[in-house]
C-alpha cells in the first residue's frame, strides 16, 4: 500500500510540474519554430525533409491532431506552417496545448521512468522517490520538455532503454527476446534524435555480461558464436524496426509537394512523388537514401561554435557539466519586470551529477591502479558502464564540429544522475538496508534542497516575471552566462 | 609530537563516518543557498519589497531609476516616463559598463535612455571646503538643499567633474540627478575634505560626513 501511495504521489507531483500552464507562453521559442512547422506538415500531408528522424515530430503532430479532434485550434488557418520550414508567428487565438502536449507528456513519463530506474537501483521506494527528484526537479529538462521540441520525447525513450537494461542485467543470462526489446526501445530513441545512438553501447555491455567468462578465457565455441550472431542480428533488427516504421509513415504521409519545394530530392524520388507511390514499400530505400543525404547536407551547413559572435548561444561540450551556456529562449518586458524562458539547470542537481561523475572516475581509477576494495561487484560494473556511457557521449559531442547547445548535455546529465545514485549506494547501501535514520535524513535534506532550488529557479521554467534584483539573485555563477534583459 | 598529532588526525578521519561528509555538504549548500537568497539585499533593496524594512539599514541613498519612453539627449530632456523603480543603496558606485551595473551587486537591467535621481541626507561634522567628484557617463546635476552646486547637462564619455562647496556643520539634503542616453553608462561619486587627500565614496561615513536615509 505504501509503495502504491509513493508512486501515486510521484505521479501527481510530476503531473503538476510538467502540465501546469504548459501551453504558456503563447509564443514560439527556440526550435518550436521548426518543429511546429514540421508537425503541421504531417497533419496536412505536405512533403518535407528535416535534419532529425521523424518520430519526435510525428508524435508532436499526433498531440495536435488529438486536440484538434476535441476542438482546439478549430477554424484557425495554419496553412502558413506548410509554406515554410521556420515559422515566425502563429495565428491569432492559436493555442500551443496540442503541439506541446506530446513532449510534455513524454517529459512527465520520463520523470516516472527515472523514478523506476531509481527504484531498480535502490530497491527502496523512499530512496527512489528522493533520488527521482534529480530528474523531476531539474529546471532545464522540465522547461525544455514542456515545449514542442524533441528532447522530452527522446529522454523518455532513452530512460526507458536504460530502465529495461537495468532490469535484464540483473539476470544471469539474457534471451534473444530481451535483446530485441532493448533494440526496439533504443531504436525508438534514435528515431527521435540521432544522438541517442549512444544507447548502442548498452548492447556491448550486455554482450560482456553474457560472454564475460568466454571472452576472458578466449574460448569461443560454435554455439557461443551462433548465439552471439543471433543476438547481434536480432538487436539490429530491433533498432531498425521503429526507425523504418517511422520513416515509412513519414514517406507515406508527406506526399504533397507545395510550391515546388522538393528539398533537393533526387529525380527518382520526385518521380515517386508525382506518381503518388510514396506508400509503396519498394520505394522505401530510395526515399530513405534521399532523406539521409538531406540530413548530411544540412549538418554540413550548420555553422561552427563561434565564441566571438555576438549573441552566440552555442557552447563547447567540455563546459556543459558546469552549466555553460544558459540560453534565453524567449522574454517579455513589462514595465520594470521581465519574464524569461531560460535554459538554466537546477544548479544543485547539476553539481551533484558532476560530483557523481568525478567520484565514479576516482572510484574506477582507484580500483584499476590501486586495487581498492569494492563492496559489490555488480555495482562496480554498473559504475563502469555508466561512466563509459557518460565519457563516450561527451567524447562524441566534443568531436562534432557544428555548434552544439547546452540541451545536448541532457542525455549525459541523466547518466551523471545515475552515477551519483550508484556512488551514494556504494557508500551507504548497508545503512539503507539497516533503515538508518541519518542516511534517510541526508537523502531527505538533499531532496528538500533540490525542490527548494527548483522553485527558486522556476521563474525561468514557467515564464514568471522577475525584477532585476530577483534576476541577479539567481546568477550564482558567471560561468552560466545568465544575462538580464535591459531597458 | 608530530607523529602523535598525525595519528590523531588519521584516527579522526578513519573514525569520521562518511555519512557526515554528505550531511556537511548539504548543510553547507543550504547555507550557500541562503546567502545567495539574501546576499543581494545587503547591497541593494527595492523600496516596495516586503523585505525592505529588514534590509534598509546602512543604505542611506534612495535611488529612483526613471525609464524614459523615447530618447534622452540631455538632462533637461522633457520626461516621458515609461516606469520607475526605487531602490536603497549604500554608495553611488556604478563603474562604466554597457549596462548599469553596481560594483557590489551587479547588473540592474538598464542600458539606455533613463534618468536616475539619487537622494540622501548628509550630516556635516566639520566646517570647511569639500570636493564632490562625479565621474559619469553621461551628465549630472548636483543639488545641496535644493540649490544647484554643479552640473553638466549634456552627454559625455566616462569622465570626472569636481564640485567645490563650502559646508557648515549641520544636515543637508543632497540630490544627484544623472542621465544616460546611449552607449556605455556609469556614475561614481566621491567626496573629500579640501585639506585631506583621502576620498570616500558618497554614502560611506567618515570623520567628515555621516549619511542618513532621506525617508
Amino acid at each position: 500500500m505504501q509503495k502504491k501511495l509513493i508512486f501515486i504521489f510521484f505521479l501527481i507531483i510530476s503531473g503538476i510540474v510538467y502540465f501546469t500552464n504548459y501551453w504558456y507562453p503563447d509564443g514560439l521559442f527556440w526550435d518550436e519554430n521548426y518543429h511546429i512547422a514540421s508537425a503541421q506538415k504531417y497533419i496536412d500531408g505536405v512533403f518535407f525533409m528535416e535534419p532529425h528522424p521523424p518520430l519526435g515530430k510525428q508524435l508532436i503532430a499526433l498531440g495536435e491532431k488529438i486536440f484538434n479532434i476535441f476542438g482546439l485550434n478549430k477554424g484557425i488557418d495554419k496553412s502558413y506552417f506548410n509554406n515554410t520550414d521556420y515559422i515566425t508567428s502563429v495565428p491569432q487565438n492559436f493555442s500551443f496545448a496540442g503541439f506541446r502536449f506530446a513532449s510534455t507528456l513524454f517529459g512527465m513519463l520520463a520523470a516516472i521512468m527515472f523514478f523506476l530506474i531509481a527504484k531498480t537501483l535502490f530497491k527502496n521506494e523512499i530512496f527512489a522517490l528522493l533520488f527521482a527528484s534529480f530528474y523531476l526537479f531539474d529546471n532545464a529538462i522540465t522547461m525544455h520538455s514542456r515545449s514542442a521540441m524533441l528532447e522530452g520525447i527522446q529522454l523518455f525513450f532513452v530512460l526507458l532503454s536504460i530502465f529495461y537494461f537495468l532490469k535484464i542485467i540483473e539476470k544471469d543470462k539474457r534471451s534473444i527476446k530481451e535483446y530485441f526489446i532493448l533494440g526496439i526501445f533504443s531504436g525508438l530513441a534514435i528515431a527521435v534524435k540521432l544522438n541517442s545512438a549512444i544507447l548502442l553501447l548498452l548492447f556491448v555491455f550486455l554482450v560482456w555480461e553474457d560472454y564475460e567468462n568466454d571472452i576472458l578465457k578466449l574460448s569461443f565455441s560454435l554455439n557461443i558464436l551462433k548465439d552471439f550472431l543471433l543476438k547481434t542480428l536480432i538487436s539490429i533488427a530491433g533498432i531498425i524496426l521503429p526507425l523504418f516504421i517511422s520513416f515509412y509513415f513519414h514517406f507515406a504521409i508527406c506526399k504533397n509537394v507545395l510550391d515546388g519545394r522538393t528539398y533537393n530530392a533526387s529525380n527518382k524520388y520526385r518521380e515517386i512523388l508525382l506518381q503518388e507511390e510514396t506508400a509503396n514499400p519498394f520505394n522505401f530505400f530510395t526515399m530513405l537514401s534521399d532523406y539521409i543525404k538531406y540530413i548530411d547536407r544540412y549538418e554540413k551547413g550548420v555553422p561552427k561554435w563561434d565564441p566571438t559572435k555576438v549573441g552566440e548561444n552555442g557552447s563547447p561540450a567540455f563546459m556543459w557539466p558546469f552549466g555553460y551556456k544558459s540560453i534565453n529562449y524567449r522574454w517579455t518586458k513589462w514595465r520594470g519586470v521581465v519574464a524569461y524562458m531560460y535554459l538554466q539547470g537546477n544548479p544543485l542537481v547539476w553539481l551533484l551529477g558532476l560530483i557523481g561523475v568525478i567520484l565514479s572516475f576516482v572510484f574506477l581509477t582507484g580500483k584499476v591502479f590501486f586495487n581498492i576494495t569494492i563492496n559489490e561487484k555488480k555495482r562496480f560494473k554498473m559504475i563502469t558502464y555508466f561512466s563509459i556511457l557518460y565519457f563516450s557521449y561527451m567524447f562524441a559531442m566534443l568531436r562534432i564540429e557544428r555548434v552544439m547547445y547546452l540541451y545536448h548535455y541532457f542525455i549525459a546529465l541523466t547518466f551523471s544522475f545515475i552515477l551519483f545514485a550508484l556512488i551514494f549506494l556504494e557508500f551507504f547501501k548497508t545503512y539503507i538496508d539497516k533503515n538508518d535514520k541519518l542516511t534517510l535524513t541526508i537523502a531527505s535534506l538533499m531532496a528538500i534542497e533540490i525542490v527548494a532550488v527548483f522553485l527558486f529557479y522556476s521563474p525561468f521554467t514557467y515564464y514568471i516575471p522577475l525584477d532585476s534584483i530577483q534576476f541577479m539573485q539567481r546568477v550564482w555563477s558567471k560561468v552560466w552566462g545568465l544575462v538580464p534583459i535591459t531597458y | 609530537m608530530g607523529t602523535r598529532s598525525n595519528n590523531i588526525l588519521k584516527d579522526f578521519f578513519m573514525k569520521f563516518d562518511k555519512r557526515y561528509w554528505f550531511l556537511v555538504f548539504f548543510i553547507l549548500f543550504g547555507l550557500y543557498f541562503l546567502f545567495k537568497l539574501i546576499g543581494p539585499y545587503f547591497y541593494i533593496v527595492q523600496t516596495n519589497h516586503f523585505i525592505t524594512p529588514i534590509f534598509r539599514f546602512k543604505k542611506p541613498i534612495k535611488m529612483t531609476i526613471l525609464k524614459q519612453n523615447g530618447i534622452v539627449e540631455t538632462l533637461d530632456t522633457p520626461k516621458n516616463i515609461d516606469f520607475e523603480n526605487d531602490f536603497y543603496i549604500k554608495t553611488i558606485n556604478f563603474p562604466q559598463s554597457m549596462e548599469l551595473s553596481h560594483k557590489n551587486f551587479g547588473k540592474l537591467g538598464f542600458s539606455g535612455n533613463f534618468f536616475i535621481n539619487f537622494k540622501t541626507k548628509i550630516y556635516v561634522k566639520k566646517d570647511g571646503y569639500y570636493v564632490f567628484e562625479i565621474i559619469s557617463d553621461d551628465g549630472f546635476r548636483l543639488k545641496l538643499n535644493n540649490e544647484i552646486a554643479g552640473e553638466l547637462t549634456s552627454n559625455r564619455p566616462f569622465s570626472s567633474s569636481e564640485v567645490f562647496v563650502h559646508l557648515k556643520k549641520g544636515t543637508y539634503n543632497l540630490e544627484l540627478e544623472y542621465f544616460q542616453g546611449y552607449g556605455p553608462c556609469g556614475v561614481v561619486v566621491y567626496y573629500r575634505h579640501s585639506d585631506g587627500k583621502k576620498k570616500y565614496l558618497l554614502g560611506k561615513n567618515s570623520k567628515y560626513f555621516s549619511f542618513k536615509n532621506p525617508y
